[in-house]
């Protein structure tokens, strides 16, 4: 058991020091630089948009459903709060 | 009594909860576990640790875009819940979520793979049978079964925690 927990202390600091766990954008080692080089460079501001470019889309669906839908079939009860219920 | 017919509230909801989670499960199965591409895998090719990590923040950037459709259709969900027009309808919720999860398959997959060509389904084959697939099975597929659960649903008219008449 005591062996075991040494082994197991031994992997965790050996995992700490790996080259691995130094390449993150906000490390600062030379890989960490360039990782950040790389994500905030020039094509920050591109990449930022096609990242984004969907979403909106899919807002704009939603929206469309939200009152494309509540427009057709209402009867006159829009927005009434249920009694006791739903805060 | 008026029936709750205005079922907006509701389809909004599912839909953007549905697009969220469609989201996560892309991000979890495409591009985590099975590690068959990224979001700009097409630009910086992960091939070197520089460039996994340029992609894991941008895979990043997405999936937290993901929480925020997520939270909003909750938020949407919550309102509707409290509104007596609302039908409070299992099989227009569920299809609502496969709307949501359709439509952002097939936003996704024609923006990303087909126009800004970022990445494809499996980068390593760049644009092949699997972004096709995706756009027919995980865009068309998943509007039509919502778009069917939705319309099975259109007669339901209970609100939410409204009890059933006795007798």
């Amino acid at each position: 058991m005591k062996r075991l927990r040494r082994l197991a202390s031994w992997c965790l600091y050996a995992s700490c020091l790996a080259g691995v766990a130094d390449a993150c954008p906000v490390c600062d080692t030379d890989t960490g630089r360039k990782v950040r080089a790389g994500i905030f460079g020039e094509d920050f501001g591109p990449n930022l948009v096609v990242t984004l470019a969907p979403f909106p889309i899919v807002l704009g669906v939603a929206a469309a459903l939200h009152f494309g839908l509540s427009s057709r079939g209402t009867t006159g009860e829009a927005h009434r709060p249920i009694e006791g219920g739903g805060g | 009594m008026t029936e709750a017919t205005n079922r907006g509230p509701l389809v909004s909801a599912g839909t953007l909860i549905g697009a969220g989670l469609g989201g996560f499960l892309d991000g979890i199965v495409l591009h985590q576990i099975t590690q068959v591409h990224n979001l700009l895998s097409g630009k910086y090719p992960p091939t070197t640790l520089v460039n996994v990590e340029i992609n894991m923040f941008w895979d990043g950037l997405f999936h937290a875009l993901c929480w925020v459709m997520t939270a909003l259709g909750l938020a949407l969900l919550w309102r509707a819940g409290g509104r007596a027009d609302v039908p409070w309808s299992s099989r227009t919720f569920v299809g609502s979520l496969f709307l949501g999860w359709g439509v952002f398959n097939l936003v996704e997959g024609v923006v990303d793979h087909h126009v800004l060509k970022i990445h494809n389904v499996v980068q390593r084959l760049g644009e092949s049978a699997w972004d096709y697939g995706f756009l027919a099975v995980g865009g068309l597929g998943m509007i039509a079964i919502g778009w069917a659960l939705i319309r099975s649903g259109r007669n339901d008219a209970e609100p939410r925690g409204r009890s059933p008449v006795v007798g």
